[in-house]
């Protein structure tokens, strides 16, 4: 009777500790990106996903989620409760279990988030909170479930279920067609190539960078190699022209293009150059997509 | 009579000098600095503008800098950036030179054949002088033409944090294959 007093003694005391930990390293940092700490709080609040844009140009890749970030707000809320209830000796197996399940969903996403940007060559630190925080919610889980079981899913259904969440998201964004975004300007082959040739630098500075739908008769269509066919549309007289690379996927379909067909290609504009060798100006694509062939 | 026959064989001569120079504008260049660090410093140009004499064996490519496309965005701005390429100031790249050993070539045969080529390269308004091997083939009449080599960046004035901490390569791996028509 005595051991199992001091047991739940033990127990309650192990809680009220990690509950606390988890609220308060919520607002300590996690990770170091260079030289920039984030805070576990930073993902609810948006600003991790601020930093990773303005920094480094990677934004939030699943913003369909920014709902359920709201959520995490709970997770310091759950670790006082959890805290408090213990200190009350009114112990909360399913209360515990949440609380732990979210602050490791939490610590999952930060890990996986942050080895994104190690692969854009962003030094990154995992820092004390974000260890103290994965300690407390193990904690929390192990002493508050009461089951094996319960105690097993709580552990592992949180890090799955971000694993699969961010896994499916970011393949999505990665592998997304370039022709799902919006054209920035839609244009006639022809005039394209006029303005570039009216003014080089005026041309550049309202194209360059900028996605372009350009439409017209396909002048040349020129295949390097298996994996890629560039489109030409060539102004007739003066030699200048504009050239699409179509690669992979694209390119199966620009296979089938025939010249003199009236396409429309989308692309980045890379911006117009002159050429010493051919001596005409070139303007040049790149991430291109077939729209339609008229 | 004679006017006219002066004019056929200047038209046939320019015809000659034409057929002597082969272009492209499809050549490919691919920039790889990737290192165990950092796997993503690299990226290709599909639309390089190539030329070969046949006769003099003079060889120039040229390609704009802001059509390297890399697989994220981020290393595109920094490939660009002002560290890097500058491709702002200094939009295009080039590099002009010649076959070395152009009589190992017979271009009227099909075959594979080993040369050197030597010029200078022109990186940010910056000129050094290149010797590289390259492999040109000959197949039905059809001139391809592939070059691997690295240059070192410092040479062109580029430098920065990722380049000292190992995540670009020093110096960088370009390869250059070009058909011509």
């Amino acid at each position: 009777m005595n051991n199992t007093a001091t047991a739940g003694q033990k127990t309650n005391w192990i809680l009220v500790i990690a509950g606390l930990l988890q609220a308060v390293a919520f607002f300590l940092a996690w990770v170091k990106w260079d030289s920039i700490a984030v805070t576990g709080s930073d993902m609810p609040s948006g600003k991790l996903f601020k930093i990773s844009e303005e920094n480094f140009m990677l934004p939030n890749p699943m913003p369909q989620l920014d709902f359920a970030f709201i959520l995490l707000w709970l997770i310091p809320v759950l670790g006082i409760l959890v805290a408090i209830l213990a200190l009350v000796k009114k112990s909360n197996a399913w209360l515990a279990g949440f609380a732990g399940l979210l602050a490791l969903t939490l610590v999952t996403v930060y890990y996986l988030f942050s080895d994104k940007l190690i692969d854009l060559g962003v030094k990154r630190e995992l820092q004390a909170g974000y260890f103290v925080a994965a300690i407390a919610a193990f904690l929390i889980i192990v002493t508050g479930v009461r089951n094996i079981a319960g105690k097993i899913i709580a552990l592992l259904i949180g890090p799955l279920f971000a694993w699969a969440s961010f896994t499916i998201i970011t393949n999505k964004v990665e592998n997304e067609g370039f022709g799902e975004e919006k054209a920035d300007y839609t244009i006639a082959a022809d005039n394209l190539i006029k303005e570039f040739m009216a003014s080089d630098s005026a041309a550049n500075a309202k194209y360059r960078e900028k996605i372009i739908e350009v439409s017209g008769a396909v002048s040349n269509i020129e295949i390097p190699n298996d994996s890629t066919v560039n489109i030409k549309f060539i102004d007739s007289v003066s030699g200048s022209y504009a050239i699409f690379p179509l690669l992979n996927e694209e390119a199966k379909a620009a296979k089938n293009v025939k010249q003199g067909e009236n396409v429309s290609l989308k692309g980045s504009c890379s911006g117009g150059v002159f050429s010493a060798i051919l001596g005409t100006e070139f303007i040049t694509f790149k991430r291109c997509s077939l729209v339609t062939k008229k | 009579m004679k006017k006219t026959l002066i004019l056929s064989v200047l038209a046939l001569s320019s015809f000659a000098v034409f057929a002597q120079k082969k272009t492209t504008t499809s050549a490919t260049i691919a920039f790889d600095a990737s290192t165990s660090l950092d796997k993503l410093p690299k990226a290709e140009n599909k639309t390089v503008i190539a030329a070969v004499d046949t006769k003099t064996g003079a060889v120039q490519f040229e390609a704009n800098v802001k059509n390297f496309a890399f697989a994220n965005p981020m290393m595109q701005g920094h490939f660009n950036g002002e560290n890097w390429m500058n491709s702002d100031a200094f939009p295009s790249f080039s590099f002009a030179g010649a076959i070395t050993n152009l009589s190992k070539i017979n271009f009227t045969k099909d075959g594979t054949y080993n040369v050197d080529v030597e010029g200078n390269l022109n990186i940010k308004g910056k000129q050094q002088k290149l010797k590289v091997p390259a492999t040109v083939t000959v197949q039905s009449g059809i001139i391809s033409a592939t070059s691997q080599f690295t240059v070192s960046l410092a040479d062109y004035g580029i430098s920065g944090a990722p380049i000292d901490a190992g995540k670009v390569r020093k110096e960088p791996q370009i390869t250059v294959s070009a058909q011509f028509n």
